[in-house]
């Protein structure tokens, strides 16, 4: 095709028909209750803020809490103290995990969530707002180890914020279009989102595009590599995922909204999700060595709103 | 006189063989004009500010595309005309006929509802990716839609820029259009359908036998999914709504006292508000080089009928009837049928428009059957070429990008030409015997007293 006036706006309505010609169904799969709801609190500022959450998420999921914390150095009365005082704000059904001897806080979480049979954990990522951007920027290692190890879904808070738990209320999915995890994060997100307001997002990074196309030395005409161009032909490889998620929406009464937006992925979903108030879903590979975990751990970093890495 | 004449002439000229710009010639066409209307003293009266007195005699016509044209862009940017696109092939089950009857009845209503170039640009593209996934060559498709365009732009007031021009010019009631045009619409576009499918039927069915198995075809149609063009439900459905509240408010602007432009803006706004539009996109959207188009003709033909031309010119068709109205009628619709084959039928429309004025101002009892021969002749002259309309540019397009085929003007002449003189018979009979029995409603602005 080439690149008048009416050559692109014929590429634009041809996407989005291509869009539905190709869609394929896909199937959300079934996501069976976690029963379990591990919160792991580790005597930060950010603690109320994850005991707030973590409750939420037990109500919707309809499961007990487990609480742990995972704070080295801690003597058992102090930390039995902390944890009834913990259980005492969380308002819902809690259990305490038995204390791990272990000095490693992420082994720690790890061995809590083995003991009590978790299957989604509640933690926060490290939020230093007094030491200024260096902590804002950080994850910590013990957030990310457990996101390494962990093989269910974890729920990171990041900023403290007042009413923390309102997020869940409206999710933000970021998904990659050829990423295998995508429906689960869907269903992930349509589960922990309840009745609320849904976003799907696909972030299209023609940096990056061109970047392959020079290094596969592709012959791409030019004109498939400008933005709008590239934003056309991102709804067409989205079209299943799209369709199947808003089949599910419609079916279910819930409102999704889907959008593309071009430029650097993990700039742009942390933006999205920081501007909107959303809980950002993250579908995330648990090898370390791809660039989608890698990108999933930079969007965590740039995000001051809750992250669900599932 | 002469040099205006000639002005407008070469004009013309330029826009038909495309030797500069379409806007660019009308631009250049319109200086020119200015230079020579100024010099020769034709702006008398207020100067050169009678040049914005043309402009903004038209303004209507402007807002019409401006605002319609938002709405489309924004309104189509919820996925509504893509999802009843997919919905509707889905019915066929990708049988080859049944397919090519449902483009040809789809083509008619997006373009009754959106206009000739978006409805048209819509359908080509719909055409190029069922005609992609099934196998199927897209040609006989494109010529149809680039045909059955043409007789839905007669649908309503709004379906055709051409339609609306003449419309407003001549100051005709909405509810007219159902008895002068819209039944020419569904006639023309009925016997457009049903020649088409004469002319292409084998080959249609050739085509889908190479294709493949018709059960692997019908599966990949059943396939399509429409809900993967929609990004939100809401958006979705308050476009539907906003759509169908601009298309009543078509209908019934008259009767609240209001211009179509106003409806087409209200429209557009309501789109940009209530249906997530961009408004830096859909503005950008907007073909400003059409409306520069319009601009230039609107003055070149304000500086003619300065000069007395198109008066002479409706004396001279006056007299070439020989007093009778059935030949008037006749000259009229045959010459801008030629002659909308070869030239825009914009700048056909805008300058035959003061000439029937003339005329209907002298004989108002057939101002109602010459401007309903121009709607009609101007909009179908366009079968006869493959140049002859935007539909027929859009769709050809899409075939040449898509598949680097071209279709020679012989080539699309068979079908159009014959469509065009089956549909020239039913136009020009329908107008004669319409006018004979007086059952044309007048016009409100040729009624004396």
């Amino acid at each position: 095709m080439g690149n008048t006036p009416l050559d692109d706006d014929l590429h634009e309505t041809m996407a989005r028909f291509s869009a539905a010609a190709h869609a394929k169904p896909i199937a959300l799969p079934e996501l069976v209750p976690p029963g379990k709801v591990l919160i792991a609190i580790d005597r930060s500022n950010q603690d109320a803020a994850t005991l707030g959450i973590g409750a939420e998420v037990c109500r919707r999921l309809k499961a007990t809490a487990v609480l742990t914390v995972a704070a080295p150095g801690l003597d058992a009365q102090t930390r039995q103290a902390y944890l009834a005082e913990a259980q005492g704000k969380l308002g819902v059904a809690s259990e305490v995990a038995p204390a791990a001897d272990d000095a490693d806080p992420a082994n720690c979480i790890l061995a809590a969530k083995q003991a009590a049979g978790a299957k989604f954990i509640v933690m926060d990522a490290p939020y230093l707002e007094d030491i200024g951007r260096l902590g804002r920027d950080s994850v910590g290692s013990t957030a990310e180890r457990v996101l390494a190890r962990a093989s269910v879904p974890v729920l990171f808070v990041r900023e403290p914020r007042e009413n923390p738990a309102a997020c869940l209320a409206k999710p933000l999915v970021k998904l990659h279009f050829t990423e295998s995890d995508a429906p689960h994060a869907i269903a992930e997100a349509f589960r922990i989102g309840g009745r609320g307001r849904f976003r799907m997002l696909f972030v299209i990074d023609a940096a990056a595009i061109h970047e392959a196309v020079a290094i596969l030395r592709t012959e791409v005409a030019p004109e498939r590599l400008t933005d709008t161009a590239l934003l056309h032909d991102a709804q067409v490889a989205a079209g299943s995922l799209v369709a199947t998620a808003q089949r599910y929406a419609k079916d279910h009464g819930l409102d999704l909204t889907v959008d593309f937006k071009l430029g650097s992925e993990p700039d742009v979903s942390a933006r999205e999700a920081n501007d909107g108030g959303h809980l950002l879903v993250l579908p995330c590979p648990r090898d370390r060595n791809t660039a989608a975990y890698s990108r999933a751990l930079t969007v965590l970093r740039l995000s001051t709103m809750p992250v669900l890495m599932v | 006189m002469t040099v205006l004449g000639v002005i407008m002439l070469v004009t013309y000229l330029f826009i038909a063989f495309e030797k500069l710009h379409k806007s660019v010639s009308a631009i250049v066409g319109a200086i020119a004009a200015v230079i020579a209307a100024m010099s020769f003293g034709l702006f008398s009266h207020h100067g050169y500010h009678e040049v914005h007195e043309i402009i903004g005699h038209d303004l209507n016509i402007l807002g019409v595309i401006i605002g319609t044209s938002i709405l489309v862009d924004t309104v189509g940017g919820s996925g509504l005309f893509h999802f009843i696109g997919i919905r509707v092939v889905k019915l066929t089950g990708g049988a080859p006929k049944l397919l090519f009857l449902f483009v040809c009845l789809l083509t008619f209503l997006f373009v009754s509802l959106l206009t000739l170039a978006p409805g048209s640009l819509l359908m080509a593209s719909l055409v190029l990716v069922i005609c992609r996934t099934l196998g199927y060559h897209p040609k006989p498709y494109l010529i149809a839609v680039a045909i059955v365009a043409n007789s839905a732009a007669l649908t309503t007031f709004s379906s055709g820029i051409a339609t609306l021009m003449v419309g407003t010019a001549a100051q005709i009631p909405y509810a007219h259009f159902f008895v002068g045009s819209t039944p020419l619409a569904f006639a023309t576009g009925g016997v457009a359908i049903v020649l088409l499918i004469k002319l292409y039927g084998k080959r249609l069915l050739a085509d889908a036998a190479q294709a493949g198995d018709p059960a692997d075809l019908k599966a990949k149609v059943a396939g399509f999914d429409e809900w993967a063009l929609v990004k939100d439900r809401k958006v979705f459905w308050r476009s539907a709504v906003v759509l169908g509240l601009t298309v009543v408010g078509f209908a019934t602007a008259q009767l609240i006292g209001v211009g179509l432009d106003f409806i087409a803006m209200a429209g557009g706004m309501a789109a940009l508000l209530f249906c997530a539009g961009d408004p830096e996109q859909a503005i950008k959207k907007v073909k400003w080089s059409v409306i520069l188009f319009f601009v230039g003709l609107f003055v070149i033909i304000g500086a003619v009928k300065a000069t007395g031309l198109l008066e002479l010119t409706a004396d001279t068709l006056v007299g070439l009837g020989g007093g009778s109205a059935v030949v008037l009628v006749l000259i009229i619709g045959v010459f801008v049928m030629v002659t909308s084959g070869f030239v825009d039928n914009i700048p056909i429309a805008a300058t035959m428009i003061p000439i029937l004025d003339q005329i209907a101002l002298g004989s108002p009892e057939i101002a109602a059957p010459l401007f309903w021969v121009l709607i009609a002749s101007a909009n179908l002259g366009g079968n006869s070429t493959p140049i002859g309309s935007v539909s027929s540019v859009i769709a050809l397009h899409a075939l040449e990008s898509d598949r680097g085929e071209k279709v020679g003007w012989g080539e699309y002449m068979k079908a159009g030409g014959i469509i065009l003189a089956v549909q020239a018979v039913l136009v020009l009979g329908y107008v004669l015997v319409m006018m004979q029995l007086g059952w044309f409603a007048d016009l409100p602005k040729y009624v004396k007293g």
